[in-house]
């Protein structure tokens, strides 16, 4: 047999690609630029709300809690110093509570105690399945045109005693100012959302 | 000249040819942190208990994400995480029946002050054997990203490497263990070759040289490769003179895994400086310039069977 048909794959070459491994049950996270259609869910007390009731006039942040997170628990104090200081300049909070493992009363009560602002009940995570919402606290901005503007971390530092990128304050106070947001995605380690449905 | 290059898999050569392996492989070094841990690991029904937390930064974790020949599954845990703490037991059960066969980390995101206290106390009341770490970052964002871009950082989070550094499984959540170990199975069942093909053409019509050549150099050195567990096997193929214009030798190399693949150049430097103190042996005064050029080299790897 002649040397030009000596097969160079002998040893057949197995290409390792990476096909699409499936990571999150949430699906795609809605893209930076892409517009909020609006929402309805209810307040603990079963209180329908919408976007449109509840969205701020210069923006609104909207932010997966939890009852059970210790990460959150960690940011509560950060969280609600920044609901209070923007709401004054015109940007809300909405917490959302997706996890499917906390029932109402303990959401109730955790609301009650720890927060003063709106707060709906996510049920079978199909808000959070729209977003992308994967771990709390995670942070979704939308603008004064419904635009998301910026996805991910409060700040950089879980325990709060050595933040030197507060990247939320950062990016309400650029667009608050009228600058476009300089960094509009993290991403930091926190409690995964309990889902209703999971995947392999 | 005689074409013996059919029986691939099973003739060998017996002419050795210096032809340098050259190398596409990564590192595979475990580097180490800080080592704030303390080891007080106890033995727990065979394996022993692994209790010195290694603390890694957003660069010594580098290292620790590339397989070094095995397959590497890594679980990103902190004790304030609930269902974290629910999977340990499938988690150590997975470690228990991979043993040798797979490398397991687990890297916890607690805070650098629970390493000495609620994480070693929970890897001991768990019996974790499991190698363990500690991630400290304020650049979170970039780590996670390094990982995976689908995954914003949501723990527990698990995943699968395959012994060539390709993400086999990777899961936000508590694992699916059924599919994990299916996994599992099928890549150790499965060792991943490596075989190194480079095609070179004889120049100057100087056949008798070329063959010398690597009868005498390249073969002998992979007999002794072979000796000293550093290569699988070795294929030398000669074609007749001027029967094809592109090449004229093939050259094969094989080596049984990746890691073997990644230390060959080291270890071959050193043989080669053993065995060949004062230069290559040559059959007239001709440098290897003068009678061969590299058509082609190939490297590939394969799953399955030899």
């Amino acid at each position: 047999m002649k040397l030009k048909r000596i097969i160079l794959a002998a040893t057949a070459t197995a290409i390792l690609a990476v096909a699409a491994i499936p990571v999150l049950a949430s699906g795609e996270v809605m893209a930076i630029g892409a517009k909020l259609d609006g929402f309805e869910m209810p307040d603990p007390a079963g209180t329908t709300h919408s976007y449109d009731t509840v969205k701020g006039e210069k923006g609104t942040i909207v932010i997966f809690l939890s009852a059970q997170c210790p990460v959150v628990a960690a940011y509560n104090d950060r969280i609600n110093a920044i609901a209070e200081a923007y709401k004054a300049k015109g940007i809300n909070m909405v917490g959302i509570y997706s996890n499917y493992t906390e029932d109402l009363a303990w959401v109730t009560k955790h609301s009650n105690e720890n927060y003063e602002f709106q707060v709906l009940i996510d049920k079978n995570n199909v808000f959070a399945d729209r977003l992308g919402a994967s771990f709390t606290p995670e942070i979704f901005f939308f603008n004064d045109k419904d635009v998301l503007d910026y996805h991910g971390a409060i700040d950089n530092d879980r325990s709060g005693s050595n933040i030197t990128r507060p990247f939320l304050k950062t990016a309400l106070n650029e667009k608050l100012s009228g600058k476009a947001i300089s960094e509009q995605s993290t991403k930091a380690f926190g409690c995964s959302i309990k889902r209703v449905k999971t995947e392999g | 000249m005689i074409l013996n290059t059919i029986d691939i898999g099973r003739r060998v050569s017996k002419i050795l040819l210096f032809a340098v392996v050259f190398l596409l492989g990564t590192s595979l070094a475990y580097a180490q942190g800080g080592a704030d841990g303390v080891g007080n690991g106890t033995d727990a029904g065979g394996k022993k208990v692994d209790l010195n937390v290694v603390q890694v930064d957003e660069e010594s974790i580098k290292p620790l994400l590339k397989p070094n020949g095995k397959p590497l599954l890594i679980n990103f845990w902190a004790t304030w995480c609930e269902p974290c703490r629910e999977e340990f037991p499938e988690l150590i059960g997975i470690d228990k029946d991979y043993e040798g066969k797979i490398d397991f980390l687990i890297i916890s995101l607690d805070d650098p002050v629970e390493i000495n206290r609620d994480v070693t106390k929970f890897l001991g009341e768990m019996g974790s054997t499991m190698k363990p770490y500690l991630l400290r970052t304020l650049d979170e964002t970039a780590v996670i990203g390094s990982i995976s871009k689908d995954w914003q950082g949501g723990l527990p989070f698990t995943v699968l490497y395959d012994s060539d550094g390709g993400i086999k499984y990777a899961r936000q959540g508590k694992i699916k263990e059924p599919v994990i170990r299916g996994l599992l199975e099928q890549m150790i069942s499965k060792p991943s070759n490596v075989t190194v093909t480079e095609l070179v053409k004889v120049i100057n019509g100087r056949y008798q040289e070329a063959e010398f050549y690597y009868r005498n150099n390249w073969m002998k050195l992979r007999d002794e490769a072979i000796k000293r567990g550093y290569i699988e096997s070795y294929e030398l193929m000669i074609g007749k003179p001027g029967e094809s214009q592109e090449f004229d030798i093939i050259l094969i190399t094989r080596f049984s895994d990746r890691r073997e693949y990644d230390l060959a150049e080291s270890r071959f430097r050193d043989l080669i400086k053993e065995m060949f103190p004062v230069g290559p042996t040559r059959f007239n005064d001709l440098n290897p310039d003068d009678f061969r050029k590299s058509f082609a080299v190939k490297i590939a790897s394969s799953m399955g069977s030899n």
